[in-house]
């Protein structure tokens, strides 16, 4: 019995394995160098978006140029087999030799952007407020005792020293006369001036001292101008938000010492008929938010600030902003008295929270929508002291 | 022995009085006798720190 081997069919050669993917430059598709045509070959996208993020990382901090760099001199031409060429390297140690040159250049640069950096650091938040540290106490002690800033360096910055010591006492004073004022009586405040004067009518007969003048000068001014802008502390420092949701619950008066004082009658549902509504501030923003239905009279004095109700403005020193306005039979009113010393009110319908600062429970009161105050019938803003605008 | 009078330092001085001018003012403002706003302080003060300047630099060139 025969055995037969079985017929073999002549085998087809092996395919030929895929060419291997190279990270090289362009020799066709180049703007500088073929570097972002190489690239985008290389990922298979459009080589104008590796162009735009190139740019783009250049302008972010300058990373773009140094892998930019990076990649010229690590890259090989297209069709080459080593890396990229420097001008004047060549040679079988060319390769390494370069890669090197370029690591080398890489980190030389890096240094460099961090030296700039470090640099500019330390001469925009050390060296330079130093100096007019330096600079201001040398003036202030010229001031205040006529001693010019000469001599040696030590006689000069003992008397910057001087100067900035003087300084800081006239800031502590300045701060504590205007928290004397503002916390007691219009009296203190008056009583504090006056004692700082009597003080310097006395120190000039018994003993010259002009370097008390301006210690005495800060801490005067400073109470002198919290009593003539009327800021008070009253009602405490912080955030304030008031929502009644009804008729009774709208207090007669709301008063904050420092911050932002918010005042929503939106779901007050007043009744027909005036509602009497004072508002006081020392320092901050002032919200008055009312539904479209509600007239509002508005009747504010401000020491340094501005009022913006509805589609009228005012702004300025001494600023007295009179919106007397009437409202037709069985519509409700707001009489709003405010007296602000330094800071803004608004008086609106509706507060956007859409916009950017908003963030978790915290409401920004900064963008208004401009309604009218369309349920009142007459009349007219009058503004004093001020600059702005009526509707 | 003769005692001399010791002359007052001017610009300590003339501080000293415009301050107890001020003082003056403010406190009849909280007594509500008159009105005084920022308005008119500032004036005042600008006026006060001049007089002081003047007096400092004219005692300066004696």
């Amino acid at each position: 019995m025969d055995e037969q081997t079985p017929p073999t069919e002549p085998q087809s050669p092996p395919p030929d394995p895929p060419p291997q993917r190279r990270l090289e430059r362009s020799s066709t598709d180049r703007m500088l160098t073929g570097v972002c045509g190489g690239i985008a070959k290389y990922l298979g996208v459009d080589a104008t978006i590796v162009r735009i993020v190139a740019v783009g990382l250049t302008f972010l901090g300058g990373a773009g140029a140094l892998l930019y760099l990076a990649a010229l001199l690590l890259m090989p031409e297209e069709g080459q087999p080593g890396p990229g060429r420097l001008p004047g390297l060549s040679g079988g140690e060319g390769g390494r030799t370069q890669a090197l040159t370029a690591l080398a250049v890489i980190a030389i640069v890096a240094i460099a952007f961090a030296g700039l950096a470090i640099i500019g650091a330390v001469v925009g938040w050390i060296l330079f407020p130093i100096a007019f540290l330096v600079v201001a106490g040398l003036f202030a002690w010229w001031i205040a005792s006529g001693e010019r800033p000469a001599g040696s360096p030590t006689e000069i910055l003992k008397r910057a020293g001087l100067g900035i010591g003087l300084l800081l006492i006239c800031l502590a004073l300045a701060a504590g006369g205007a928290w004397a004022a503002a916390a007691g009586s219009g009296a203190v405040g008056a009583a504090l001036v006056i004692g700082a004067g009597a003080v310097l009518v006395v120190a000039a007969f018994a003993r010259p001292a002009r370097w008390l003048i301006m210690p005495a000068l800060s801490l005067a001014l400073a109470a002198a101008f919290v009593m003539a802008t009327g800021i008070t502390l009253d009602g405490g420092v912080g955030q304030r938000e008031y929502r009644p949701t009804t008729a009774n619950d709208v207090r007669d008066k709301y008063e904050l010492g420092i911050g932002e004082l918010v005042v929503d009658l939106r779901e007050a549902h007043l009744p027909p008929g005036d509602r009497h509504i004072e508002l006081d501030l020392g320092v901050g923003h002032a919200v008055v938010l009312v539904p479209e239905d509600v007239c509002v009279a508005t009747d504010a004095d401000i020491g340094v600030g501005a009022v913006d109700s509805f589609d009228s403005e005012n702004g300025g020193i001494d600023v007295e902003h009179d919106d007397a306005r009437t409202a037709p039979a069985g519509t409700p009113r707001v009489i709003l008295k405010g007296d602000l010393g330094v800071g803004m009110l608004d008086v609106h319908h509706n507060v956007r929270h859409d916009s950017p600062g908003d963030w978790g429970d915290h409401r920004e009161y900064n963008s208004f929508d401009d309604g009218g105050n369309d349920a009142c019938v007459g009349g007219e803003a009058r503004a004093h002291g001020g600059g702005g605008r009526n509707g | 022995m003769v005692a001399t009078a010791r002359r007052p330092d001017v610009p300590t001085l003339v501080a000293g009085l415009a301050l107890l001018v001020l003082g003056g003012l403010l406190l009849l403002d909280s007594q509500d006798a008159i009105e005084l706003r920022l308005g008119a302080l500032a004036p005042i003060a600008c006026a006060a720190v001049g007089a002081i300047l003047l007096a400092s630099g004219l005692s300066r060139r004696d």
